[in-house]
């Protein structure tokens, strides 16, 4: 997604807590940066923002891309685990969005991208913080779109099907029989891949989606319309 | 205008893929932990 924001022109930061491999994203897109900042912190939003406006000079597009995950049975799941997922997925975006806000409105207008998941509308029984973090900012983005449409701002979601990342090859390695039973029920015949979200990022970045507010996207492959 | 142009636009992106993806290790790694 940033490195689409970027080709289509947008100056791009890069804002998470490992500094290497925000550098190495960062550097990797054409006058990108990186900010090394926790989110789980409430304060850390509002003051990345505030950063980025006052380096800046503006802040047009937030995109909520930030996500972890922590697996387990709702009841062998440790309440630190729950809160670090709580407030990592769903918190930040809000605290980020809420501190977005004046200057996004000060200026004219801004897009807010809230990535969720198809996770908001499917149960699981091992990642049920994860799930309820992903319905929350798919409301989330609902309830900001129609507060937040009068100042132009429109706010959208994007719900990633199954993708091919580190994470999930980390909880494929814990359960083999994933790899075969995704690729069997995904009409496309594949895991997603980081760049296929290029395109839509882009679209809920740009004029492109100007009357576009409050949605979610999913982007699965047609995993969701195979029912 | 041009629809998809986001010329002079300012971005933020939280949470590089690569970045969750370390989240994700070290929490796995950490002993007791059942990430």
């Amino acid at each position: 997604m940033a490195r689409g924001l970027a080709q289509a022109g947008a100056q791009v930061v890069i804002a998470g807590r490992n500094p290497a491999k925000n550098a190495a994203a960062a550097a990797s897109l054409p006058g990108g940066r990186s900010l090394v900042v926790d989110l789980a912190g409430r304060r850390a939003c509002a003051l990345l923002v505030e950063r980025v406006v006052k380096e800046h000079g503006r802040l047009d597009i937030l995109v909520n891309n930030a996500g972890i995950n922590a697996r387990g049975l709702p009841q062998d799941i440790a309440e630190e685990d729950w809160d670090a997922v709580i407030e990592t997925n769903l918190a930040a975006p809000f605290f980020l969005a809420r501190a977005a806000h004046a200057p996004m409105k000060a200026q004219g207008g801004g897009k807010i991208v809230n990535v969720s998941s198809i996770s908001a509308v499917f149960g699981s029984p091992v990642v049920a913080p994860y799930v309820a973090s992903k319905a929350g900012v798919l409301q989330l983005t609902r309830s900001l779109a129609t507060a937040w449409a009068a100042d132009n701002i429109r706010v959208n979601a994007i719900l990633p099907g199954w993708v091919d990342t580190d994470m999930t090859r980390a909880a494929r390695d814990r359960a083999p029989q994933m790899e075969d039973r995704v690729l069997a029920r995904t009409p496309a015949g594949r895991w997603g891949r980081p760049e296929d979200f290029a395109g839509v990022a882009v679209f809920l970045a740009s004029a492109a989606s100007d009357f576009v507010t409050g949605t979610g996207i999913t982007v699965d492959g047609g995993y969701c319309a195979d029912g | 205008m041009k629809l998809f142009d986001l010329t002079g636009k300012v971005a933020l992106v939280t949470g590089a893929m690569a970045a969750s993806a370390w989240a994700w290790r070290a929490g796995w790694r950490r002993p007791g932990r059942r990430w």
